[in-house]
């Protein structure tokens, strides 16, 4: 991993030209008014000709330009730069994988990789911004100076005064925010809860109580609301007293500068753009706190990038059975151990259940077995090739997983079923699929089969796994695991998927988390997890006469008929609106 | 938090605005001036801004005054009494402007409070008339929309009515002091305004369709990180990754294609405003030659087209431009939470039923038009009293089943009947307070235990919820809460099973005369869940339990298995005989241990 390139660098070319215009458009902001005074006093003089003319009229072009530019330039910089950041954070979130869930929840990462990117994305814009509005102010603070010492020293006088108020009155305003905050978050805690427990509320009728519960602290909100403006609107008057102030000041010093020749009456109207443009000074805080979000942003996105991907190399796999071996392997977890010294050697071709008790470390097992997450220590082979040695293709191409909760992409149901990089070409394989998975039935009962677009279906956790499944089994995979793949399927039809997988997959090794006895049975062989260890790998009837084995099977209560309905994490997965 | 995201259709090109998009503007029209109030409320707002355009109404006047009677004039005193008249108009503005606070804090506040009462109100009813839960961060996002509304609107307004007055006084006071201007300047703003209506209508609906397309980038990438494990096992990577990057660009170049209208707006603005100035600038010398024109004069007039227009007219498009523009935006969106959809069943109100006895008569249901039923002409019959219990396979439709049974659902064809009549023509209030079902999710809100048990039966006191918490068996759950004044916390504070308790004890509190436990007891160990059911066959009225464990069958005086949409019911030991499936399902179920 080379080091995560610069926000800035990732502006490309509008960046650059963004900054060009940065440059040109304080010359253009600060000539103006100069060149405005020269013309008014030269028409005054009565000698206002071309010469005294053309730079007025090249400075309005060029200050429209500029104004033009940087309304393009900013928005183009900041798309682009956004652009690059989240393609680059996206393909290092394919890279990472699992390891990347793992480390940071799917809410912060969705946050890192939209708002932190376009956040850092902003980075060019402001700084540019920043530099121009700076340059601004102080020549316009200098431009006064040159006009008459005084007016300068005026304004330096004013200005901290001004600079000390707008703070003061900030942090008031910022602390009656606080409050509204937390009753608006209160008012939004509630709405959701209500929102959870819609089935309750609608078999009860009771909507329109819930309503009301809701919205029960609107009326603190609202006086907490006015409580803000009050305060803002001390604010405004506070500093609406002060502006006026200065304002009146400097003129009235310029216009005795004009009485007494000093000042040009040109220049007189030249002070007060010039005062217009040092007082800028006094906003540049918020383009500072603008450029430290921005960097903050940058840290978020830089923080993802620079976290290792796990190993890959660039072996193939030799012709095999599909045979697993794990080599002292070790897996820890936010520094707590979850797997600890598994060695275990499965023959290719054959069925292992997984068996423990739930937190016993089966799934973090099957990923690592899988290659979907490297182990923290040891090894995992595959055909005597090491997992890390792999070409990351090769070894997705090796082994194949359905999941307790799948979750679908793709826009139709068939393109969700031969979601890879390769899809089977014709539905042959997908037909055959589905009927191994006794998925066939499921399809057959949507609106427009496979045709049926994925947010159109409403389906249960066991058909959701039942597709699940169909997708994993059209894969040429040598190894195949099952993570609690039909936990939310019946038994009569667990016990008929099995036997067409066992038809379909002869000779492909296969994981089966199972948390039914007769799944084990079944299997070849039961890798018993126990608190993160193996405890044993022998054949069911071998280990049934240990109580503690028994136990294991005891524990959970049969099928957890799942998610059938508006189970939250079933949303993301096919079944909406 | 990610959203739950609805999979899209990758498309190529840019997208088009989608045509239920309603136009912006009027959601906001509507919302502001619907109440009379409100109208009020601007007409203040008005009259305050109005008077805070004063100063900007005689600032060129009185720097024409202070420079030719006073300090052109020799008279310094003049020139600077003047100008402390001026100061004193600036802070009659500042007063103005603080003034036009309140009625912009009324009207912002009560806005607020329109949109949240409205679409709280909206989308509840909409997700209890699905009956199933939304997309909760969607939804919730309502709230810190409402609170960008509030935000929006209040800068909109204040820099609206500022500037569109502070513009207005500008080319009124240059009138005032040099009429023969007009004639450039009023042609130059008429046309600039002509110019900007379409360049506006064009920007509008660029950045719509940039919004949309920020809404699909959201969502595609919302659903791609939700499932990176199942993209990165299907080895799907670059798939993803193709999908992605499309949608991702197609934005990129939407919001160029915002900037690039921008920019000509910002040039038709700096030329409405720069125009005027060089036309004075030229015509300078022969309105001072022919005396038309003063220094002062000159100068006054320079300074209300820099100090004054120009600002007025950039800060004027910008807040129409992008905050009123943005704010529509929201307004509209927030709308389409807002509205109460019409109860799906038909309301007739009166009718109570004059028994208990619930019938199903060749109910059949489906979820669309072309998927295989759920229910086909199924018939059922479950006396007043009756204990049974629902099992099927999985996915069969048993909570359908349940929804039907209740009068949630209709069905498409055939009649549920409740003491002999039709569920349809029964008074909704007396049935869901007739007929109670407890889903597998248990809502628990945020208030103490007595109001969360209380929910169904407001009048109930200690000695019933006593009695209740003894026939349950569940007060030393209750006691370890701290009884039933203790505060139980929203979500995350209670496991699952004990949310299931209390919702259990609710019901079992509740005037209901039918129960049905949709695998309401799911969260909670066997004899705990035992010990609940036999509780509810002893309650007086009809009890109907959707299995989660086989054992809830043998202890029903009747079982009822669903499938293949239809219903056969049967003593256990009878259905075991006469029904393979059940033989089958009860089969397995042991054989799972």
């Amino acid at each position: 991993m080379t080091r995560a390139p610069g926000a800035l660098r990732a502006s490309g070319g509008h960046g650059a030209a963004l900054a060009l215009v940065g440059l040109a458009d304080p010359v253009a902001r600060l000539a103006l008014p100069a060149v405005l005074a020269g013309a008014v006093d030269a028409a005054l003089a009565d000698r206002l000709d071309a010469a005294a003319l053309t730079p007025v009229v090249i400075v309005l072009v060029l200050a429209t330009a500029c104004e033009i530019g940087r309304e393009i330039l900013e928005t183009r910089s900041r798309l682009r730069a956004a652009l690059v950041l989240r393609r680059r954070m996206l393909r290092h979130l394919f890279a990472l994988g699992l390891t990347g869930q793992r480390r940071w929840e799917t809410g912060d990462l969705l946050s890192r990789t939209l708002e932190a990117t376009s956040g850092a994305a902003t980075t060019a814009p402001v700084l540019v911004g920043l530099c121009a509005s700076l340059a601004t102010s102080l020549g316009g603070l200098v431009a006064l100076f040159v006009i008459d010492p005084r007016l300068g020293l005026l304004f330096l006088v004013g200005a901290p005064v001004m600079w000390w108020l707008l703070r003061w009155l900030l942090t008031r305003v910022r602390r009656a925010t606080t409050d509204y905050q937390r009753l608006l978050e209160l008012l939004s805690t509630r709405f959701v809860d209500a929102l959870r427990g819609v089935r309750t509320i609608r078999a009860s009728g009771t909507t329109g109580r819930e309503v009301e519960r809701v919205l029960a602290p609107l009326p603190r909100l609202r006086a907490s609301g006015h409580e803000f403006w009050a305060a803002q609107r001390r604010a405004g008057w506070q500093t609406g007293l002060v502006m006026p102030v200065i304002q009146v000041v400097v003129l009235a010093v310029a216009g005795h500068g004009v009485m007494t020749g000093r000042v040009t009456p040109g220049e007189l109207l030249a002070v007060q753009s010039y005062l217009g443009r040092a007082m800028g000074l006094l906003s540049q805080t918020a383009a500072l706190a603008r450029l430290a979000r921005a960097r903050a942003s940058t840290e978020r996105v830089r923080d993802v990038l620079a976290a290792p991907p796990p190993p890959a190399g660039d072996r193939t796999l030799p012709a095999g059975p599909g045979s697993l071996s794990l080599r002292g392997v070790h897996v820890s977890r936010a520094g707590r151990p979850v797997l600890t010294g598994i060695d275990m050697d499965v023959p290719g071709g054959a069925t292992v259940a997984i068996v423990g008790a739930s937190g016993a470390g089966k799934t973090t097992l099957t990923e690592v077995a899988g290659g979907l997450v490297p182990p923290d220590a040891g090894t995992v082979l595959l055909d005597g090739v090491p997992l890390g040695a792999l070409r990351r293709d090769e070894l997705r191409r090796a082994v194949a997983y359905a999941f307790e909760h799948p979750r679908f992409l793709g826009r139709t149901v068939r393109d969700a079923l031969a979601y890879a990089d390769e899809p089977p070409d014709g539905l042959q394989r997908i037909d055959a699929a589905l009927r191994d998975s006794a998925a066939a039935g499921i399809v057959a009962r949507m609106p427009r089969g496979l045709r049926t677009r994925l947010n159109r279906l409403r389906l249960s956790g066991g058909e959701l796994q039942r597709l699940g499944l169909a997708r994993a089994a059209w894969r040429d995979a040598r190894l195949v695991v099952l993570d609690d793949a039909t936990s939310s399927t019946d038994t009569a039809t667990e016990a008929e998927i099995n036997a067409a997988l066992d038809r379909a997959m002869a000779g492909v090794t296969r994981l089966i988390v199972a948390h039914r006895a007769a799944t084990a049975a079944r299997a070849d062989l039961v890798a018993w997890i126990d608190a993160g260890t193996l405890r044993a790998l022998a054949p069911h009837e071998r280990l049934l006469d240990d109580p503690a084995y028994r136990a294991a099977f005891r524990a959970p209560a049969a099928p957890s008929p799942g998610a059938a309905h508006g189970a939250p994490a079933a949303a993301g997965t096919g079944r909406t609106r | 938090m990610t959203t739950a995201l609805a999979p899209r259709g990758r498309r190529k090109g840019p997208r088009r605005r989608p045509a239920n998009r309603p136009k912006t503007g009027r959601h906001l029209a509507r919302l502001l001036l619907a109440e009379p109030r409100h109208r009020g409320a601007l007409a203040r707002l008005a009259a305050w801004s109005a008077l805070g355009a004063v100063p900007v109404l005689l600032s060129g006047q009185l720097v024409a005054v202070a420079l030719d009677r006073g300090f052109l004039a020799g008279d310094g005193l003049f020139g600077l009494a003047v100008l402390g008249g001026y100061g004193a108009t600036l802070l009659l503005g500042a007063l103005a402007t603080r003034q036009a606070f309140v009625p912009m804090a009324g009207l912002v506040e009560s806005v607020r409070d329109q949109l949240l009462r409205g679409t709280v109100h909206g989308s509840l009813h909409a997700a209890v008339a699905s009956g199933r839960t939304p997309d909760t961060g969607a939804v919730s996002r309502i709230t810190s929309q409402s609170e960008r509304v509030r935000q929006l609107l209040s800068a909109l307004l204040l820099s609206l009515s500022t500037t569109a007055f502070a513009a207005g006084a500008a080319v009124a006071g240059l009138l005032g002091l040099a009429p023969v201007l007009a004639l450039i300047t009023l042609p130059v703003v008429a046309s600039t305004a002509a110019l900007l209506v379409p360049l506006s209508r064009r920007w509008r609906t660029r950045y719509e369709a940039s919004l949309t397309m920020e809404e699909l980038v959201a969502e595609e990438t919302g659903r791609t990180l939700d499932g990176m494990r199942d993209i990165v096992a299907c080895a799907a990577t670059r798939r993803a990754e193709d999908d992605l990057d499309g949608v991702l660009s197609d934005h990129a170049a939407s919001g160029a294609a915002v900037a690039t209208v921008s920019g000509m707006r910002v040039g038709v603005i700096a030329l409405a405003a720069r125009v005027p100035l060089l036309a004075l600038l030229l015509s300078a010398p022969a309105l001072l030659a022919g005396g038309t024109f003063s220094t002062g004069e000159l100068l006054g007039a320079a300074t209300y087209l820099v100090s004054g227009l120009e600002p007025a007219l950039r800060a004027l498009v910008q807040s129409i431009g992008n905050l009123g523009l943005e704010l529509g935006t929201l307004v509209s969106r927030l709308a389409a939470h807002g509205g109460t959809p019409a109860p799906a069943t038909a309301a007739a109100a009166g009718a109570t039923a004059p028994g208990h006895d619930v019938l199903l008569a060749g109910v059949t249901f489906r979820y669309g038009p072309h998927s295989q039923p759920v229910l086909s002409a199924a018939d059922l019959a479950i006396p007043d009293g009756d204990h049974v219990t629902l099992v099927g396979p999985s996915g069969v439709g048993k909570s359908t089943l349940a929804d039907v049974l209740a009068g949630l659902t209709l069905p498409e064809a055939g009649e549920v009947r409740l003491g002999g009549v039709d569920l349809r023509t029964l008074d909704r209030a007396w049935l869901r307070r007739t007929v109670a079902l407890v889903p597998q999710e248990a809502y628990v809100f945020a208030g103490t235990l007595r109001e969360n048990l209380a929910y169904l039966a407001p009048d109930a006191d200690t000695a019933r919820l006593d009695r209740a918490v003894d026939a349950l068996g569940i007060g030393a759950f209750v006691r370890g809460l701290g009884g039933y004044d203790a505060h139980v916390a929203g979500p995350g504070a209670l496991s699952q099973g004990q949310r299931q308790l209390i919702t259990l004890a609710r019901v079992y509190l509740s005037p209901a005369r039918i129960v049905i436990l949709d695998e309401a007891t799911c969260h909670v160990d066997p004899e705990t869940e035992a010990r609940i059911e036999n509780a509810f066959a002893r309650r007086d009225g009809t009890l109907v339990v959707i299995a989660h464990r086989i054992s809830s069958a043998l202890r029903a005086r009747r079982v009822v298995i669903l499938q293949d949409g239809r219903l056969e019911a049967a003593r256990h030991e009878d259905l075991l005989r006469r029904s393979p499936a059940y033989a089958d399902l009860v089969g397995h179920w042991h054989g799972a241990g």
